[in-house]
């Protein structure tokens, strides 16, 4: 392969893509519509000194236009987005699409979508990777290396272990708070009957939040602030690698550029790519050797449609997978009364492992104790007045937790991202998805499970509270250009090579064959990362 | 410029302590368990700590000279928590203090300290062994001994005038004993003078206001200041018998006693100050307490508009905290972007109910909870509470479970008054707006 290459994309994929690359000596130019947020306010400030010391404290935790706050018609999220945040969902490019049974949500920012993740970072099994044309053994170096540049903390010896194969690199878990805490000893002191009458395993999460500094990044203070975004970049954003990056010779970032297509020769040689300068419009031609598409797999699935139906081919990409969520509230019933520490990491610090049948089923919980969150929207889907959910919360808010349930998907020909013509002559995005036949047999199952489970655990979870978040929610996409051994056409080989294309690489969650339960952003790093090495060998 | 420490700085003496000071362009170090209340000056060097915890200030107080205590627990209080609270806090900072080379040291003390009739009274022991630690201490030392102190934020105040507005009001005892109300804001400009004043080392003041009252003036003039033009009607209750009762049963249902046997000693002693001549040097006329101080019923002291009204009363509904002024704007700010408006009649009533005052918001906030989930009401309580939690000094109530102990009892009770609420709420709410419905559609037809 050549020695320069162009990547699209700045978010998890295209950084360590982009990284990878740089380590093997070539050149990288890094094209992104790159928004980028604000500087962290009052860096030093706990999340209580930022209420007590900003000037304008609302603005700063409801939005100056309030956009962060839920009021009861427009309630049905538990958690309001931080307005710190907003950056990274803003649509700059005024995506237009056409969606049906997802609701898929898209990044433009410089570091994409995983600016505002939770940091869990959980490898794959072999299990996980069977419908994958690799196994732990090749991923196993990737991972490494990714927990390397990234710093990512937990444990391998606890029950959850079992389900997440061991790496290299990993950093002591940061100190949990107090109703963690109480969870896992609840845990520890029933675990023989738990474990035999539930086959559910809890233990502690693995997250890409620093308990030690790395690098210039410090370890977590334990500010609390982690929600509304971390001010010393203890948690993990590729914005980090971004910035990384750019302090290496032989890189170079065009940010503010939207690629609205490649153009191929009869050949199937990429030759250019057509771009434009969001600022004013003005329209880019860059010449490419090598081509990378890590545009996430929303925005890959665009290019690679736009890219086509340019040259006069409209098809349909079909396999997309997303992770349905349950989110599944609970009190921790001994806890009731109990104050809090608002000074301590906030995302999940533990995490219910549940294996089925097939390993590929593994249903994953994210169990998280969030203090710092607002509990306007929780107060409010009380069936009381607010005057006693204010009284009751004060009482139960160091008691409450919520398990975020995650299952796995797989790929299936209906579920199809292609173009159509919209009425401006422009073409459209259009989405559809179906969730599998069995989707809603595998929820009654497992649903049920998990509040048995907690319950044994002297945790109650209301049933009116539990709630499908609907798909899209997760922001977990995958599946469109799939890794396969002997595929077609926009299927791509295990070195993410493109198929027919003779110098296109894909490296996002385009190229999943199946999604496990498990988050899949670690995976996306170390993939990007392994199909570098492997198609730059 | 001189370096100050105020300790209790968020009090009501210590707050307006800080501002003349720091305004004054005085260093000012403020130390409380609360947090900087908003608008504290920029000035003012905030260490959120219990004096009780000396690890968390004694290394700031080092180039400091002067220390003035303002903190003290008052009110309903364990005897223990006084002792504690009065006397091991005064003399951990204290020590501090010394160990630090401050070397002035003001304490407010209380009128209490000279009660006779003390019986059950650990407050006022309480703060007399205080005053002992405080002048056995090496180093210049003042002590002032305040009366019941009003103001915008005295309870104190707030309970009487709570008292004198009933149809009849409760007294202990005869009503006879002497009263001498001081303004904060007075004991603040006070403290601010003797804090320099070389005259009054060694020196225990007593600090009283304009003017002297029996029980029964104090409650008049409050009832006529509220705005009552009857008369109060006064109802004597024997003090003897309810101290003594009170003093059996108190270690028991103490939580929900709205005062203990030792408070009413204010009832049997008097409590005014002898005339000291620093008094007349340093305060030589204190306010009267009149409308700017004892504000009629209703009015409003930041806000005149109806957002601003209506906010306050949520607050209030919502929290014992309240809201603030930045609040408050912040609440006005959100109805001119995005109004909300009731949509018909009936949503109409129940906004115009909420306003009615603190019952009729508690009714609608009952009724909407279950009953009328998307309605403007609820959609304002929301609001006001999210702005609660989102800026001092409210979040910190939002944050804080009940006593001890009392979550699980605490949380029936209020379940028990929102089924009460949402009960009566639907008597009367439903009927309305079938009434309601019915004319629209006559309107429309
Ligand atoms: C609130 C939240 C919490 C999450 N928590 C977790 C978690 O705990 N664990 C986990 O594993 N995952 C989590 N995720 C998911 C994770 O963030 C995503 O899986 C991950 O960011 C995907 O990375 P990506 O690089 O593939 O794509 P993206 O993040 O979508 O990045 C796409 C990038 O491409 C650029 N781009 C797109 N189109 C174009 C174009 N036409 N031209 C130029 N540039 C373009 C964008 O600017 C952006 O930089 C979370 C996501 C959210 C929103
Ligand atoms: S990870 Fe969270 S708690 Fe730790 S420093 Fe960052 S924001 Fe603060």
């Amino acid at each position: 392969m050549s020695d320069s290459i162009v990547i699209i994309g700045g978010g998890a994929s295209a950084v360590h893509a982009a990284q990878t690359a740089l380590e093997k000596g070539r050149t990288v130019t890094l094209i992104d519509i790159g928004v980028t947020g604000p500087e962290p306010a009052l860096p030093g400030a706990s999340l209580n000194g930022l209420k007590t010391d900003l000037d304008d404290p609302v603005s700063y935790f409801l939005g100056e236009d309030y956009s962060s706050l839920i009021l009861p018609s427009n309630g049905s999220e538990y958690y309001g987005f931080p307005p710190s945040k907003e950056y990274v969902l803003r649509d700059v490019i005024g995506a237009d699409q056409k969606v049906a049974g997802i609701a898929p949500l898209s990044s433009y920012a410089g570091g994409g979508l995983a600016q505002a993740w939770t940091a869990g970072s959980y490898p794959f099994t072999d299990g996980e990777l069977e419908a994958f044309p690799f196994g732990w053994a090749d991923m196993e170096p990737a991972y490494s290396e990714v927990a390397r540049r990234i710093g990512v903390s937990g444990v391998t010896d606890d029950d959850l272990s079992a389900f997440m194969p061991t790496h290299e690199s990993l950093q002591a878990p940061i100190p949990m708070d107090e109703h963690s805490q109480h969870l896992l000893s609840t845990y520890s002191a029933k675990r023989a009957k738990l474990t035999a009458k539930h086959n559910m395993y809890l233990g502690r999460a693995r997250i890409a939040s620093l308990s030690q500094d790395h690098g210039d990044r410090p370890a977590c203070s334990r500010c609390g602030r982690c929600l509304w975004g971390c001010p010393t970049q203890s948690i993990y954003t590729p914005s980090v690698t971004l910035e990384h990056l750019r302090r290496q010779p032989g890189f170079s970032y065009l940010p503010g550029v939207r690629v609205d297509r490649f153009e191929f020769d009869d050949g199937g040689r990429v030759t250019q790519i057509v771009a434009h300068r969001l600022e004013d419009g003005v329209d880019i031609t860059l010449p490419v050797e090598t081509l990378v598409l890590a545009a996430g797999t929303i925005g890959s699935a665009r290019i690679l449609l736009q890219s086509l139906h340019h040259a006069g081919q409209d098809v349909a990409l079909s396999g997309l997978m997303d992770n349905r969520q349950v989110l599944m509230p609970f009190i921790n019933l001994a806890r009731v009364g109990s104050s809090f520490d608002d000074n301590s990491y906030q995302y999940n610090q533990l995490a219910i492992g549940a294996p089925m049948d097939h390993p590929h089923d593994y249903v994953h919980g994210l169990m998280t104790t969030l203090t710092t969150a607002l509990i306007h929207p929780v107060a409010q889907s009380l069936p009381v007045g607010m005057r006693t959910a204010t009284g009751i919360f004060r009482n139960i808010h160091g008691a409450l937790g919520l398990v975020n349930i995650n299952f796995a998907d797989t790929r299936r020909a209906d579920n199809t991202v292609s173009l159509e013509p919209g009425t401006d002559g422009k073409h459209r995005l259009v989405i559809n998805y179906t969730p599998s036949a069995d989707e809603a047999d595998r929820i009654k199952r497992v649903v049920p499970k998990f509040r048995n489970f907690l319950m044994d655990m002297g945790c109650f979870a209301p049933p009116p509270m539990t709630r499908l978040r609907p798909m899209g929610a997760s922001v977990h996409y995958a599946g469109v250009m799939p890794m396969l051994n002997d595929g077609g056409d926009f299927t791509t080989d295990r070195a993410g090579r493109l198929r027919p294309f003779e110098n296109l690489i894909v490296a996002d969650g385009s190229t999943f064959t199946s999604l496990p339960a498990k988050n899949l952003t670690f995976t996306l790093m170390a993939n990007a990362t392994r199909i570098m090495h492997e198609a730059l060998a | 410029m001189r370096k100050i420490v105020v300790a209790g700085a968020a009090g009501q003496v210590g707050s307006r302590l800080c501002a003349l000071l720091a305004n004054a362009g005085h260093v000012v170090l403020g130390i409380d368990r609360n947090v900087r209340p908003q608008d504290a000056p920029k000035g003012v060097v905030w260490i959120r700590s219990d004096l009780l915890e000396p690890q968390n200030y004694a290394h700031a107080l080092s180039g400091y000279e002067i220390v003035i205590d303002c903190a003290g627990l008052a009110g309903k209080a364990r005897p223990a928590d006084y002792m504690r609270e009065n006397v091991e806090a005064t003399r951990t900072l204290l020590n501090a203090a010394v160990n630090a080379g401050v070397t002035r040291f003001i304490y407010i003390s209380s009128i209490a300290a000279k009660f006779t009739d003390r019986k059950h009274y650990v407050y006022a022991d309480s703060r007399n062994a205080a005053e002992a630690v405080v002048s056995a201490a090496p180093l210049s030392w003042t002590i002032i001994r305040p009366t019941m102190i009003f103001g915008p934020d005295s309870a104190v105040q707030a309970n009487l005038s709570k008292l004198a507005g009933l149809p009849v009001t409760p007294v202990f005892g005869d009503g006879l004993s002497k009263v001498q109300p001081v303004v904060s804001d007075d004991v603040a400009a006070l403290l601010s003078q003797l804090a320099f004043g070389d005259d009054a080392a060694g020196a225990t003041i007593e600090v009283g206001g304009a003017e002297t009252f029996d029980m029964h003036g104090l409650l008049s003039k409050l009832r006529t200041l509220n705005g009552a033009d009857q008369p109060a009607k006064f109802v004597h209750l024997p003090l003897s018998f309810m101290r003594a009762s009170l003093a059996m049963v108190e270690g028991a249902v103490f939580k929900f006693l709205p005062f203990t046997s030792g408070q009413l000693a204010a009832f049997a002693n008097d409590a005014i100050a002898d005339p000291h001549p620093l008094m007349a040097k340093y305060l030589p006329a204190p306010q009267v307490l009149d409308e700017r101080i004892v504000p009629p019923k209703g009015a409003h002291t930041t806000s005149d508009s109806a957002l601003g009204k209506e906010f306050y009363l949520f607050t209030r509904h919502l929290t014992r905290t309240g809201g603030t002024a930045y609040q408050e704007s912040k609440y006005i700010d959100f109805h001119r972007r995005h109004p909300l408006e009731p949509i018909d009649a009936f949503e109409g009533l129940l906004l115009k109910v909420a306003r009615s005052g603190a019952f009729g918001v508690w009714l609608t906030d009952s009724f909407t909870g279950l009953l009328g989930r998307q309605s403007v009401v609820r959609a304002k309580l929301v609001l006001t509470m999210a702005l609660l939690e989102s800026a001092p000094p409210s979040f910190h109530e939002l944050d804080a479970p009940d006593p001890k102990g009392m979550a699980w009892p605490f949380m029936v009770l209020r379940g028990i008054e929102a089924a009460f609420g949402v009960l009566l709420g639907a008597l009367i709410f439903i009927p309305a707006k079938l009434i309601l419905g019915r004319k629209a559609k006559g309107a429309r037809s």
